[in-house]
Parts: structure tokens; C-alpha cells; sequence
């Protein structure tokens, strides 16, 4: 599945470490959701969406 | 944690927090499994354990696997727990075939005693499965 959540991370000067933390999962989750490697939960994915005040449409897409 | 939220850089750190609480995990299996071993042996007579203290000593080793289990499932991510459960079910398939085939095999060749053999092999086959995930990302 692509998503901007490389793109959402840079437009903030985040490291993969840094975004890992404020989503409380590890660094490699951060880099395979990145890179379409992981689909993430329902529950992450929302979490993802409030962190950075979009709605999942906005960051993820399925096409 | 609140506090620390306030800070720019409290991911990084949290991450941080969370790597050394694993690795604290990682070491006292690490004791743990050796206590454990080291143990065994002065319990031993001739290589055998006496019945009572050997099922004290493997119902120790259960509940202390147990604990430490809990303790890392509570510390990973879901990527991580999906590649622990996907070693997991691998490695149970393959012990489940190899005692099959061991079973098969032993009316033609005698096997002593192929258990230990076989949870070994399934425990290579889970760290297997787990690093093969992580190196493919």
C-alpha cells in the first residue's frame, strides 16, 4: 500500500527513530510502512493519522 | 513522560528507553537459560536428573520462558510480533513434519531418542525464519 508518510516525516525533520517514538513502535516498522513492505493495523494507522492531523485517506492509499 | 513530550527530541529517546529495556529482557534470558543449564548439571547423576527435581527444574525453566516472553511481547511492535509469529508457525510445521518423518524413518533406522533433535531444529528454524524477515525488511 502506498502512503506520504516519508514525505509527512520529512516536512517535519523527523528521523525514522524520532517518528517510531511518537508512534511507540520500533524504528523498523517506521522504515517497512515507509517503504510498502508492512501494511500497518487499523489502531496504528489511526494513530499515524492523529499524529499528524490528516485522516487515513490522506495518508495512505490503496490504489 | 509528559515532561519529556514537551522536548523536541522525545521519540528518539522513548525508542532509546524501549532498546534498553529490551536488551535488559535479552540479557536475563540469557542468565536465566545458563542458571538454568548450569544447574541441570550438579542436579544430574550419571547425565540423569531424579524425577521430582527435574519436573521442579523444568517447570522453573517453563515459567521463567513464560515470564520473559510476556515481558519482550509487551515491548515489541506489531511488525515484530507478526515476524515472531510467523517463526513461530513456521517452526512448529517443520517439528511437526520431522517427527513424522523420524517417526517413518525409525521403523527402518532405530532413533534413540529424536525429541530434543527436533525442538532443537525448530528453534533454528524460528531464529532463522525471524532474521530472514529482518534482513528482508
Amino acid at each position: 500500500m502506498k502512503n506520504r508518510l516519508k514525505v509527512l516525516r520529512a516536512e517535519r525533520d523527523w528521523s525514522q527513530a524520532e517518528l517510531a517514538g511518537r508512534l511507540d513502535v520500533s524504528r523498523q516498522a517506521v522504515n517497512a510502512i515507509e517503504t510498502g513492505k508492512h501494511d500497518p493495523s487499523l489502531t496504528l494507522a489511526f494513530r499515524i493519522g492523529r499524529l499528524f492531523s490528516l485522516s487515513i485517506e490522506e495518508i495512505f492509499d490503496d490504489r | 513522560m509528559i515532561g519529556d513530550m514537551t522536548d523536541e527530541n522525545w521519540g528518539t529517546r522513548r525508542v532509546a528507553r524501549r532498546n534498553r529495556r529490551r536488551a535488559a529482557i535479552a540479557v536475563t534470558a540469557i542468565v536465566v537459560s545458563l542458571a538454568f543449564g548450569i544447574g541441570g548439571r550438579y542436579l544430574a547423576t550419571d547425565g540423569i536428573i531424579a524425577d521430582r527435581p527435574a519436573l521442579l527444574w523444568a517447570s522453573g525453566l517453563l515459567l521463567a520462558g513464560a515470564l520473559l516472553i510476556g515481558f519482550l511481547w509487551r515491548e515489541i511492535d506489531e511488525l515484530q510480533r507478526r515476524r515472531l509469529v510467523n517463526g513461530a508457525a513456521l517452526a512448529g510445521v517443520t517439528c511437526m513434519a520431522l517427527l513424522v518423518l523420524i517417526k517413518a524413518a525409525g521403523r527402518l533406522v532405530p532413533v534413540a531418542d529424536p525429541m530434543i533433535d527436533v525442538m532443537m531444529i525448530g528453534a533454528m528454524v524460528m531464529v532463522a525464519t525471524i532474521i530472514v524477515q529482518r534482513v528482508r525488511g
